[in-house]
C-alpha cells in the first residue's frame, strides 16, 4: 500500500483538488442549510405546528344561472362529504348547517332610532369556531341567544356606516353589551330572543348561533328539522396538501381562504427551498463534474504505471485503492466542512427568526446529521464508481 | 501470426505453423527486429490480442480467458521479463522488486538482497531505477520476474546490455531457479546470446 502510494500520488494536483473541494463544500453547505432551514421553519407555516394550529378551508358549490333559475340548492351529498373526509390531508369536516325558519333582528340604538332588519342565521359544529367564550352556549327553553358575527361586519359598520350616518363607533367590548331582538318565526309559532354578540370570527363568513340553537329551531319552526349543507369547512392539516388542492380543483369547488394566508406561504416557501436545494445540488454537481475531469487527468497521466501495476496482477480494486482513499478522505473532510458551514449559517437564521416566532428548531442536529451522512454516502459511491470504472478501463 | 505481419509468406517455426512450448524446457527464439518476438510474449502474456491463429494454454484457448483469468495466470504460472522493462522509475531497485513479491510473497527478504548481490547490484538496493543504466534496470527486471511461482517464464532480451560476466550470472540464476520449478523458460535474443544449454532453437 506504501508503495502504491508512493507511485500513484505523482501528478496529483494539489490546485485542482482545493479548488474542486471549495465548490462542493459550498454547494454541500447550501444544500444542507437549505434541508435543515426547511426542517426548522417550515413548521410555522405548515399548519402542524402547535403556533398555528390547523389551517381552515371554507368550500361551496359555483353558483350558476341555471341552478338560480330552478332555485336547485347547491348541497353537498353524503357522498361528497364521505368523499372529502377521505382525503389524507383533511382531518375534520364540518357541515354549514342554515336556518330554515324566519329570523328578523330588532336593535334599539338607545338614541330612540331602532334599526330592524330580515335576516338568516347558519351554524357550524362548535369545533370549527374560533371565538373561545363562555357564553357560546345555547340551551333548549333559554331565551338568550349568542351570536357570532364575521369581524369585517364590524369593521364595515366602523368605517362604513357609522361615518356617514354619525353615529358611535364599537369597539368589540361595547357591541357585546348591544341587546338585539330576534323575532323567530314559522310552523305557525313566533317567538322573541334576546340576542347578544358573542364575539367576531376572522374564520367564519357569516352570521352564526351555536348548533344546539340550530338543531332545535329547525325542529320547533323549521320547514325542515335537517337541512342539506351548501356550505362546508374543513380542518385541513396540511393546507399546501396538493392531492388535497388538485381534487378540489377538479370538483371545481369555490374555495374561501381560511383564517391565514400560511397555506400559500407554506407552499411558496417550499418552492423557494427547493429552489434553493437544487440551486446546491447543481453546484455539487459541478463540483463533481470538475472533479471527475481532474480524476480523469490524473488517471491518464497515470496510466503507464497502472497498466504496468494490473500487468505485474494487482487487481484494479488495489490499483484504485489509493484515490479511493484519497476521494473518500476528502469527502469525509468536505461534507464536514459544509455541515460546520451550514451549522453556523442556521444558527444565524435562528438568531433573526427566534425574536418572532419563539422557540425554534429542536431536531436541527439530527436532520443535519442524516442530511450531511446522506450526502456523504452519494458521493462516496459515486466517486468509487468513476475511479473503479476508470481503472477497470486501462487495467490489461 | 501478428496482424501486421499479414501476407508475409513465411515458413518461420511459430508463425504460421504450430508449436508447442513444454513446462521443463528452455527455448530460444531467435529472429532480426522486427519479426515479432515482442509480439509473441505480449499474446502469450495476454496484452495484446491483435493476431490470426490460435493461442492455448492446457487446450484452453486464451482469447476466451477474462482479466481475472489473466491476473491468476500472471500470479501463478506465467512470467515475463519485458523488454522494455516497464519498472517504475520512482521506485527504488528493492521497491520495484517488493511491489511484485508484496502480491505473491513468493521470495523473502534474504532471498532477494542474495540476487541483487550475485548480480552485482547490492549496492543499487536502494536507488530510484530512473538513476539506474539499462544494464542494471534488465537485471532488476529479471529479479521481478523470479518473484513469483511461473510454469512457464518469457524473457525478452534478458541481457541486451550486461556484460559477459553479468549474462552469465544471470544464466546461472536462471538455470536454478528452473531447476527448482521445474519450469519452462522462452528467451528471445536478437544477436545477442545468453551463455545456456537450451533444448531448442527457433528462428522466426
Amino acid at each position: 500500500m506504501k508503495l502504491l502510494w508512493k507511485l500513484l500520488r505523482t501528478h496529483i494536483s494539489t490546485g485542482q483538488i482545493i479548488g474542486f473541494s471549495l465548490a462542493n463544500v459550498l454547494g454541500l453547505a447550501v444544500v444542507m442549510t437549505a434541508v435543515v432551514l426547511r426542517g426548522d421553519v417550515l413548521p410555522l407555516f405548515e399548519g402542524r405546528d402547535a403556533l398555528a394550529g390547523n389551517s381552515y378551508v371554507v368550500i361551496s358549490k359555483p353558483v350558476d344561472t341555471m341552478a338560480s333559475a330552478l332555485g336547485g340548492g347547491k348541497v353537498f351529498t353524503e357522498d361528497e362529504i364521505d368523499e372529502l373526509n377521505a382525503q389524507p390531508a383533511v382531518t375534520d369536516v364540518g357541515r354549514f348547517t342554515p336556518s330554515t325558519y324566519e329570523v328578523y333582528a330588532r336593535l334599539s340604538l338607545g338614541n330612540g332610532a331602532e334599526m330592524s332588519t330580515d335576516m338568516f342565521f347558519e351554524s357550524v359544529p362548535d369545533a370549527f369556531v374560533d371565538v373561545e367564550s363562555e357564553q357560546w352556549r345555547f340551551t333548549e327553553g333559554s331565551k338568550y341567544l349568542p351570536i357570532i358575527l364575521p369581524r369585517n361586519y364590524l369593521d364595515l359598520y366602523n368605517f362604513g356606516f357609522a361615518t356617514a350616518k354619525g353615529l358611535p363607533k364599537l369597539s368589540e367590548d361595547v357591541a357585546g353589551v348591544l341587546n338585539i331582538n330576534i323575532d323567530i318565526a314559522g310552523h305557525g309559532s313566533r317567538d322573541t330572543y334576546l340576542g347578544f354578540i358573542a364575539g367576531f370570527s376572522d374564520r367564519l363568513n357569516t352570521i352564526l348561533v351555536p348548533q344546539s340553537f340550530m338543531d332545535y329551531a329547525n325542529r320547533l319552526y323549521g320547514t325542515m328539522p335537517h337541512p342539506s349543507s351548501s356550505r362546508l369547512i374543513l380542518e385541513v392539516a396540511d393546507p399546501s396538501d396538493e392531492a388535497l388542492a388538485l381534487m378540489l380543483r377538479d370538483k371545481g369547488y369555490d374555495i374561501t381562504e381560511g383564517d391565514d394566508g400560511s397555506g400559500r406561504l407554506a407552499f411558496f416557501l417550499r418552492v423557494v427551498v427547493g429552489l434553493v436545494i437544487s440551486v446546491g445540488l447543481l453546484i455539487s454537481a459541478l463540483a463533481f463534474f470538475i472533479f471527475v475531469l481532474s480524476v480523469y487527468l490524473l488517471l491518464e497521466k497515470n496510466m503507464q504505471k497502472l497498466e504496468n501495476l494490473t500487468l505485474l496482477g494487482y487487481p484494479p480494486h488495489r490499483v484504485a485503492s489509493p484515490y479511493l482513499i484519497l476521494t473518500s478522505a476528502l469527502g469525509v473532510l468536505q461534507t464536514g466542512c459544509a455541515a460546520a458551514l451550514a451549522m453556523a449559517a442556521r444558527s444565524a437564521c435562528l438568531d433573526k427568526l427566534s425574536p418572532m416566532f419563539g422557540d425554534l428548531g429542536h431536531d436541527g442536529t439530527g436532520t443535519l446529521a442524516t442530511a450531511a451522512a446522506t450526502l456523504l454516502m452519494l458521493q462516496i459511491i459515486l466517486y468509487h464508481a468513476t475511479v473503479i470504472l476508470k481503472v477497470r478501463r486501462i487495467a490489461r | 501470426m501478428p496482424s501486421a505481419l499479414k501476407g508475409r509468406t513465411s515458413a518461420s517455426g511459430i508463425w504460421g505453423g504450430r508449436h508447442s512450448f513444454v513446462r521443463g524446457r528452455t527455448y530460444l527464439v531467435e529472429a532480426a527486429s522486427g519479426t515479432g518476438k515482442s509480439s509473441l510474449c505480449a499474446y502469450v502474456y495476454g496484452y495484446r490480442n491483435d493476431y490470426s491463429g490460435r493461442i492455448t494454454f492446457d487446450g484452453t484457448d486464451i482469447a476466451k480467458l477474462g482479466k481475472s483469468a489473466w491476473r491468476r495466470l500472471r500470479l501463478t504460472s506465467l512470467s515475463l521479463m519485458f523488454q522494455e522493462l516497464r519498472l517504475f522509475g520512482e521506485l527504488t531497485a528493492i521497491e520495484n522488486v517488493r511491489l511484485k513479491n508484496n502480491l505473491t510473497h513468493h521470495k523473502n527478504d534474504n532471498d532477494i538482497h542474495t540476487l541483487f548481490d550475485r548480480l552485482g547490484i547490492a549496492d543499487k538496493e536502494d536507488t530510484p531505477v530512473s538513476l539506474m543504466s539499462y544494464g542494471q534496470q534488465q537485471r532488476v527486471a529479471f529479479i521481478r520476474a523470479l518473484c513469483q511461482p511461473f510454469d512457464f517464464l518469457f524473457m525478452d532480451e534478458p541481457v541486451s546490455h550486461l556484460d559477459d560476466s553479468n549474462a552469465t550470472m544471470l544464466a546461472d540464476i536462471l538455470a536454478e531457479e528452473l531447476d527448482a520449478r521445474g519450469a519452462c523458460a522462452v528467451v528471445t535474443s536478437v544477436g545477442r546470446k545468453m551463455k545456456f544449454d537450451f533444448d531448442e532453437s527457433i528462428t522466426l
